[in-house]
């Protein structure tokens, strides 16, 4: 989606959007900075989820080095393909992106480059992406880790050197080791077939371990891709190189790879670094290939894609075994061998061994193949049986629900007699919207939403459609989204147009605190094998960098932690190596900073991103392998976003959103305090919610909270919910806060004229007093001026958008001119027309998306106007939320005159709820201040916030919940003994936590220092002795 | 001010107490302003201010300007702090939980910023936690 920051500066695009000419400097643009993996820094995405204003990035494409200069022809080069190779996404086990091994590889001109990465697929996407724009054929397999005393089927039995090693160290393998334990088994996929084997083969060792220890047996791969990949014998970690001393133990071991993987399948691989004893068990290795009659491969097991790179490798080595460069050093190579080389340099080194190099080239060639794969589809929805006893289709199904949505929504299908009005226009939106959802063949995907909405409508969960689906009459009626198309007039096109490829984005967001339970009721309706969640690529940042940096070369934790304080966490590694330059001090070593430089954007390891989750017809794990998460039950791709979405994966974005959760929290203690129960979809527009918004008196409020949008309301004035629409859309990170104001502003002020360029603009954009602010008004322009059909205005927005598609963005171009033209717009208006829709086309906003995220603005400023407490008490239990800390939130709180009372033992719940205060508590009359609630006619003064347990350090929900629960069963604590007695679960430090928090002094009128000093003599007192007994409080005389 | 102090050690919440209401006879001596007084000051006059940081952003568009909010125990602050400024105290700018503030006194449309010339920090009883954004 194009809700991309431009690269170009605000002050350009404001320019532009006012009607100055644009500056000289507009050509600029194209040389942007290009990181180490040949990419541009990423943008900025409005994608990211969650609440503002955490955005996340979105990955350029590849771009291939200008000055790449490969062989002159192929008669100067000697075949060959690297067929071991790791890149970073063997996390600590390779120094170079996926990208910086493809263009090294091209350099070079191997014949093919295989990516083995360990127990994974992690960097396929990108490195195919690299490889297909160098015109180097690929190969993808992996180094899998076997899992010890697993081999060659042999069960569970451990294997003897492990066992020699268990009673050695006392303990179980260390995966930090320096030499890490675990046999591994090189597999390259030998085509997509073997692709889809290996992957799964992958998600199933995985999902059989947990996060971090997969479990892979060799029965079970050889079992599994047998006949459809071949084996590599490996690098010193495998049983082929560890047993060349021992011949009979080779002669053993060898036999189950031949029987599993076949004789023509298992490769002998040879590889020379320049170690001392390279060259022997090479030599031994060939030998060993001759008598078993299986063939020999020439490798480089390549870590790094140059030599220089070689440092930051034992760097990483180094952090991954949690050691010193300096301890680690004995078990580092002596050389920087393990870089790509190329034919020519292969055929020297491996003369010895004829043959070897020339069947690497050709296993290479035969293995290669383009990650171009079917894109899997959505599963069947399963629908209910029609008239007749068949089945309906998806289509019949959807048309079903849609009738039965859209009667409620906008009343029954009027007749043919009967016309105008709102509904019939509705319902020819509706047939037209099923029409073309039917030609692209998505019912499938829609009733997959409407299910997983309907769930949440079971659980009672609130959630909402984002995004562009908030233009479709459809998906208002199947209650996807709380928008009405029709009656706002929006665009379906911008959701979903026969020229789009691939299904359309529906994201739903979903209360923050129970999203767990919606994301567990996929992965139940589809399958472990069929969905999974996203993963998120955990990147070096600057500090990380630096303090991982510091650690390898064996600086003190604690000097580690100084230094990655200093670091700009704003402007990246390079920014803080300037600033030491310029003022000529080395805080941080120079050494510690080159090699973070270096590191800098490597992935570290793989997280969950925050709500995409796949959906397909096959298993998704044939595609992409599956592993665990960190988190309980979340089964996550190998994959990003980005990698998902270019491999054609169907996501669906389940985000969280705090500000849903509450609203709910909010109008449960509504109707549980105050009696009366508020539906948040037909809240009633207020006169005084909008003077309060005027003042930018929105703490807490969803969106406009932040100190960006504080700041333009007290201009933008908004009085009707429109405004509120507006608000949204004008201010994203940045462009308002650069300096300049929005001309959108200085119109809504009167400081400008409103003008149009020409008159036909005037449909599209009076609504916003002639300045562009949504994409749909984009949209709109061209069909007003131009005459575009909705559908090619549409691809006219996204051509625009991209800087790849140049020659479609000629065609269109000239068919806009012709088509204004036609209009009488020519010439210098025709220019400028162009210029300004171009220069907004990236900026705009979804006015969709706006207008789903205005509901949630005015349904929660309507909360904190009418119902202070109960919005603070909610705000405090959704947390962490927002753009305010709960210190602010109850600070703000106590400005609007609510009383807000410390957690009480007694009195409190688990998290923060309502009470009634006895009125004049400390003498100043609560709701006097500005918050104007006391005139709303409810007093309003009579409710308390009472902070709950949880926010109590140390305690949690989990132990708060304890407490809360063993009070109402047992009822009230008479003494902190009592609670002791009672919660066992409660130590020292949590007592001492509550204590100084007060939560005894209104309860047991005790003061908080009495309170720490009793806590700490009854703590003794547990369920197992007797009461009154504990030996502190006979001392003490303490009776509690 | 020690129930407040202990306030936001155990909840990070203190309803009664703000960390610079405890100090403000100080504040006061040396002439630093509230964030409700703000409002009587004159526009383009240099003032001082105090309070917990509670986020420090900077925005990618905003050109290396940091915009940093104070909160005293009267209300919000905004602060502007431009590049220079930032690098000249940024021990202060980047790590101090509390600061004083001496600017100039921005104020249009119901909007008061602070543009930052120095940058002093605040040593404060209580422990607060601000929020960094990019």
């Amino acid at each position: 989606m194009g809700f991309n920051n431009p690269s170009w500066p605000w002050s350009e695009l404001e320019a532009t959007l006012s009607g100055q000419p644009p500056s000289s400097g507009q050509q600029q643009h194209s040389t942007e900075p290009i990181n180490r993996d040949g990419r541009a820094p990423g943008s900025p995405s409005w994608n990211a989820g969650g609440d503002s204003p955490a955005w996340s990035r979105k990955r350029q494409p590849f771009k291939t080095p200008d000055g790449l200069q490969r062989p002159a022809s192929d008669a100067d080069v000697v075949p060959y393909a690297e067929l071991h190779c790791h890149s970073n996404f063997s996390f600590l086990d390779g120094a170079s992106h996926p990208e910086e091994l493809a263009i090294e590889a091209a350099r070079l001109g191997l014949t093919a480059l295989a990516i083995t990465d360990h127990n994974g697929f992690y960097g396929v996407v990108r490195f195919a992406e690299a490889a297909k724009a160098v015109g180097l054929p690929t190969v993808f397999g992996a180094e899998i880790t076997l899992t010890d005393g697993l081999l060659a089927g042999l069960g569970v039995a451990r294997s003897e050197p492990d066992t020699d090693r268990q009673v050695a160290t006392g303990r179980v393998p260390d995966a930090h080791a320096p030499d890490p334990p675990g046999t591994h088994l090189l597999v390259l996929a030998d085509g997509v077939e073997g692709y889809g084997k290996l992957s799964r083969a992958l998600s199933l060792g995985h999902l059989a371990g947990e996060k971090g220890a997969p479990q892979f047996a060799f029965a079970d791969l050889a079992e599994m891709l047998g006949g459809h990949v071949w084996v590599l014998t490996g690098c010193p970690s495998s049983t082929w190189a560890q047993h060349v001393s021992q011949p009979e133990a080779a002669r053993r071991a060898r036999r189950p790879w031949i029987e599993g993987f076949g004789q023509d399948r298992v490769l002998v691989e040879l590889w020379d670094h320049g170690d001392p004893l390279d060259s022997a068990r090479n030599d031994a290795l060939y030998e060993l290939a001759q008598q078993t009659g299986v063939g020999c491969v020439a490798t480089n097991n390549v870590h790094y894609a140059t030599p220089a790179q070689r440092k930051l490798a034992t760097a990483l080595a180094a952090v991954r075994s949690r050691r010193s460069l300096a301890d680690v050093d004995a078990w580092l190579p002596g050389s920087a061998g393990a870089h790509l080389r190329s034919g020519t340099e292969q055929q020297a080194r491996f003369a010895r061994y004829p043959g070897a190099v020339e069947r690497a080239a050709a296993v290479g060639r035969a293995a290669a193949f383009d990650l171009a794969l079917v894109a899997p589809k959505l599963p069947p929805f399963p629908c209910p049986a029609g008239a007749g006893d068949q089945p309906l289709t998806e289509m019949q199904y959807l048309r079903q629900v849609t009738e039965a949505g859209g009667t409620k929504r906008y009343g029954a299908r009027p007749t043919q007699s009967e016309d105008l009005s709102l509904r019939s226009r509705a319902w020819q939106t509706i047939d037209r919207e099923l029409a073309l959802i039917e030609q692209l063949d998505f019912a499938g995907y829609f009733l997959v939403v409407w299910d997983l909405v309907e769930f949440c409508r079971r659980s009672d969960i609130y959630c909402q459609g984002r995004g562009s689906a908030a233009n479709s009459a459809v998906c208002y009626a199947i209650g996807v989204t709380a928008a009405d198309a029709v009656s706002l007039g929006l665009l379906f096109e911008r959701f979903l147009s026969p020229e789009r490829d691939g299904p359309p984005d529906i994201d739903i967001d979903i209360e923050s605190d129970r999203r767990e339970e919606v994301i567990q009721y996929v992965y139940e309706r589809y399958g472990r094998h069929h969905t999974a969640q996203v993963a998120n690529v955990i990147t070096y940042r600057a500090r990380s960098a630096v303090r991982d940096m510091a650690k390898a070369l064996g600086y003190e934790p604690g000097q580690q932690d100084a230094w990655s304080k200093q670091v700009d966490g704003w402007g990246g590694v390079a920014v803080t190596m300037e600033q030491q330059e310029q003022e000529q001090r080395a805080i941080i070593p120079k050494t510690v900073l080159e090699l973070a430089l270096e590191v800098e954007d490597a992935p570290r390891h793989l997280g969950i991103h925050s709500g995409g989750m796949v959906i397909a017809d096959r298993p998704v794990i044939e595609v992409c392998p599956v592993e665990w998460g960190r988190m309980d039950k979340r089964s996550v791709l190998q994959w990003d976003k980005d990698d998902c979405a270019a491999t054609g994966l169907v996501k669906f974005d389940l985000l969280g959103l705090g500000m849903l959760s509450a609203l709910h929290y909010a109008v449960d203690l509504v109707r549980e305090h105050r009696g009366y129960e508020i539906d948040i979809a037909t809240i009633p527009q207020d006169d005084d919610v909008y003077a309060m918004l005027c003042r930018a008196d929105t703490v807490g409020v969803f969106q406009i909270e932040s100190r960006a949008q504080m700041a333009t309301l007290p201009r933008l004035k908004p009085r009707r919910f429109y405004d509120l629409v507006v608000e949204v859309a004008l201010i994203r990170p940045g462009p308002i806060q650069g300096g300049s104001v929005h001309p959108y502003i200085r119109r809504r002020n009167g400081q400008e004229q409103v003008t149009y360029l020409h008159p036909l603009l005037e449909n599209s954009l009076g609504k916003t007093l002639g300045i562009p602010l949504f994409q749909e008004q984009l949209m709109q322009m061209a069909i007003d001026v131009a005459g575009f059909t909705p559908a090619e205005s549409d691809e006219l927005r996204q051509a625009m958008g991209s800087k790849r598609s140049a020659r479609r963005m000629e065609q269109l171009k000239q068919r806009l001119y012709a088509g204004m033209a036609t209009n009488g717009i020519v010439g210098d208006v025709a220019d400028e027309l162009y210029l300004k829709m171009k220069a907004f086309a990236n900026y705009g906003f979804p006015e969709s998306h706006s207008v789903s995220f205005a509901y949630l603005v005015y349904a929660s400023s309507w909360i904190k106007y009418h119902e202070p407490a109960a919005f603070c008490a909610a705000l405090l239990n959704a947390q962490p939320m927002g753009f305010w800390s709960p210190h602010t939130l109850v600070r703000d709180a106590r400005r609007h005159g609510v009383v807000v009372h410390t957690p009480d033992l007694n009195a409190s719940l688990a998290g923060a709820t309502l009470e009634l205060c006895p009125p004049n508590v400390d003498g100043e009359p609560a709701g006097a201040l500005q918050g104007g609630a006391s005139q709303g006619g409810v007093s309003q003064g009579s409710l308390a916030v009472r902070l709950g347990l949880g926010s109590v350090r140390g305690i949690g929900s989990e132990l708060a919940k304890q407490i809360e629960t063993v009070r109402k069963e047992g009822g009230l604590f008479t003494d902190t003994e009592d609670l002791v007695r009672r919660v066992p679960d409660l130590q020292l430090p949590q007592l001492e936590a509550l204590a100084t928090a007060g939560v005894f002094s209104e309860c047991f009128a005790l003061n908080r220092r009495e309170a720490i000093w009793t806590v700490g003599a009854t703590v003794q007192s547990r369920p197992g002795r007797l009461e009154g007994t504990s030996p502190v409080m006979q001392r003490l005389g303490c009776q509690g | 001010m020690e129930e407040a102090v202990a306030d936001l050690w155990a909840t990070g919440v203190s309803p009664e107490g703000h960390p610079t209401q405890f100090v403000r006879k100080e504040l006061d001596a040396i002439g630093v302003l509230t964030s409700v007084q703000l409002w009587n000051a004159e526009p383009d006059t240099v003032v001082h201010v105090a309070g917990v940081v509670t986020h420090r952003q900077r925005p990618q568009t905003a050109q290396g300007v940091t915009f940093l909010n104070l909160e005293d125990e009267t209300g919000l602050i905004n602060v502007v702090v431009s590049k220079g400024c930032w690098h000249r105290f940024r021990k202060v700018a980047r790590e101090a939980p509390a600061m004083v503030v001496r600017g100039r006194l921005e104020r249009a449309e119901g909007v008061i910023n602070i543009v930052a010339e120095r940058l002093d920090p605040l040593p404060m009883a209580g422990k607060t936690q601000s929020r960094d954004f990019r």
